[in-house]
């Protein structure tokens, strides 16, 4: 019981140190991919994919975080973010920076690649695509995964869940709910959600918050309704009374350097701690 | 009375048989019973979508329109910090301490609880974000929600924050924000009131727009004015003509609207107006020019039926 107060308040005043097991030194890395070229599959194409997720790594490089790759179309490969057990190597590619953006199509299993990299290994074989069974992040370097695509957050967090390496150390991921247009005003996503972040609009935001008023304030349009989403480890730390009760959600981090900064990586779950996913999903299009 | 009668019945045939006659010499001229197909938007690098046509059906009639109008010139003001600490204090009741900052887009008054952003064109966003995910609140009915908005709209307009010439149109009240845990389930969070816009009569496009925002017993939470300030500027031409304006709808459907399967069958239309286009608030705009919109319905090949009301098309060259 001692050590759990303990551990609690210690989570709770330590908000900008940020440590996590396998983290490296730099916790302001990052990585996007994005795809508008699908005509090896044969899907629609996009137009605006390189300017969402470019927007964001401009920006972010902009400001002092370590661009360490860009890759689009051809060079966006879904083994990038495939777990080494079902042959893929994000080891080296999106478990190796702290914050990763995709932009591309989606649907409620997965996001899509141009380009057909599967491993060949059992359980990796969906191919031009990285399937929720395919993906183990977090156990390396990554904290939050972007991803600006149609429908991958469609499901509350029962899918995704075992993308969130165990014990959670993956903080969150943001999505949308739902489909979206591909229109220009989805190229500004990548940018002004960076810069909600990163506080060209008042003061930084937290990941929540910036998620929040760029999908609202870009003018994402689509068919039928469109609800962006984001979902993110709680922890909710209930010692025995009289000891306080309180819940910890990832989601409120700030970039490492902005607001209150990062959270610890969740503790592992023991008695009187509770660590779950938390999700969040909220209208973008219409307005009424 | 018999021969009354007979006449009364004779003058009644005679206009019964007129009005069919009346219909196809006067209405049905004006209902442009158009069908037409239309190649679906080229798909890039190379996919080949040249046998990709899709049938526009158009189930309204053209609306009349001028050879020109005024575009609408938007007028950006540049706040005090005084103005808009007033704002802040005055009409959202932003009481604990405020910090002011300024962007080339306008300027920010709040903290990191409670957020104004009051762009120089004349957008105005006040959010307070949500801190609470424990407690389920107690959130207003969709009735409730128009009159709590109205209220604060009236409030809004009274500050001087709504431009003169807009005129404020209620279109709908749901739910905004829902949220979802393992343990307790799913609740909404927030509730939202809708508003549409119009200048002088003539409605905006999607991006312009009032929302408000409610959570717990109707508090207001965030307020958004998505219009710009603006004063009749130039005339232009309207060079485009409606029908024009649909023949050409095909290039402006993004391709991922119009998925490969199932296929798209029809585009019924519905609609089709003349509007301002205004753009999303961090968008820079000088004015706001005119363009058609178009409310349809897609119609696919396996019976399903999709709402699509964002569509615009220029109306000028320019």
């Amino acid at each position: 019981m001692f050590i759990i107060t303990v551990q609690a308040l210690a989570l709770n005043s330590q908000l900008t140190v940020y440590a996590a097991g396998n983290d490296d030194n730099n916790h302001k890395e990052i990585g996007v991919e994005w795809v508008n070229d699908y005509s090896e599959p044969g899907w629609d194409n996009l137009q605006w994919s390189d300017d969402n997720a470019e927007g964001f790594y401009n920006v972010l490089v902009n400001k002092g975080f370590t661009g360490k790759f860009h890759y689009g179309n051809r060079l966006a490969w879904e083994s990038d973010f495939e777990k080494a057990s079902v042959g893929g190597n994000d080891d080296y590619y999106v478990d190796n920076v702290d914050f990763v953006y995709f932009s591309g199509h989606g649907n409620s299993s997965s996001f899509l690649f141009g380009r057909n990299k599967d491993g060949e290994y059992p359980g990796g074989d969906y191919h031009y695509q990285v399937h929720y069974t395919e993906a183990d992040w977090g156990d390396k370097d990554l904290e939050w995964i972007f991803i600006s695509a149609c429908e991958v957050l469609e499901q509350y967090p029962t899918e995704w869940n075992p993308a969130f390496h165990s014990p959670k150390t993956l903080h969150g991921m943001t999505g949308f709910h739902t489909s979206l247009a591909d229109t220009d005003d989805v190229g500004e996503l990548g940018e002004v959600f960076a810069k909600f972040l990163t506080g060209d609009y008042g003061p930084a935001g937290s990941i929540y918050e910036s998620w929040y008023s760029a999908t609202t304030q870009v003018g994402l349009t689509g068919d039928g309704e469109v609800w962006a989403a984001i979902y993110a480890v709680k922890v909710w730390y209930h010692p025995p009374p009289p000891q306080p009760e309180f819940e910890r959600y990832y989601w409120n981090e700030y970039l490492p350097s902005y607001g209150d900064g990062m959270y610890s990586d969740p503790p592992s779950p023991q008695p009187g701690l509770t660590i779950t996913i938390k999700y969040d999903k909220w209208k973008v299009y219409p307005w009424w | 009375m018999n021969r009354v009668l007979k006449i009364a019945l004779s003058v009644l045939l005679i206009v019964l048989s007129a009005v069919p006659l009346m219909y196809f010499l006067v209405v049905a001229p004006h209902q442009h019973p158009l069908e037409f197909k239309i190649k679906l938007p080229s798909a890039l690098h190379g996919q080949d979508n040249s046998n990709n046509y899709v049938t526009v059906v158009l189930n309204c009639s053209f609306p009349e329109v001028p050879k020109e109008m005024p575009v609408l010139e938007v007028v950006r003001h540049n706040y005090t910090e005084a103005e808009a600490m007033a704002v802040a204090r005055d009409l959202f009741n932003m009481t604990t301490p405020l910090q002011v900052s300024w962007g080339d887009w306008g300027l920010f008054v709040g903290n990191r609880t409670h957020k104004l952003y009051l762009f120089y064109e004349g957008p105005v966003h006040y959010w307070v974000p949500t801190r609470d995910w424990s407690t389920k609140p107690h959130l207003p009915k969709p009735s409730e929600c128009k009159e709590i908005a109205d209220r604060f709209l009236e409030e809004v307009r009274s500050y001087g924050l709504v431009p003169q010439p807009i005129q404020i149109e209620f279109r709908g009240a749901s739910v905004q924000e829902t949220c979802w845990d393992e343990i307790r389930g799913s609740w909404n969070v927030t509730m939202s009131a809708g508003y549409s816009l119009k200048y002088n009569g003539m409605p905006v496009t999607e991006s312009g727009f009032a929302q408000v925002i409610m959570g717990d017993r109707g508090r207001i939470v965030e307020f958004r004015g998505m219009w710009r300030n603006v004063k009749a500027g130039r005339n232009i031409q309207i060079s485009v003509s409606p029908e024009q304006a649909l023949r050409n709808i095909g290039s402006h459907i993004p391709p991922n609207m119009i998925p490969s399967s199932p296929k798209l069958e029809k585009l019924i239309i519905n609609n089709v107006e003349l509007a301002y286009l205004v753009n999303p608030p961090f968008k820079k705009q000088d004015e706001l020019i005119p363009v058609y919109t178009f409310k349809a319905v897609k119609m696919f090949e396996d019976g399903k039926k999709v709402k699509c009301e964002w569509l615009w098309v220029p109306a000028t060259s320019t």
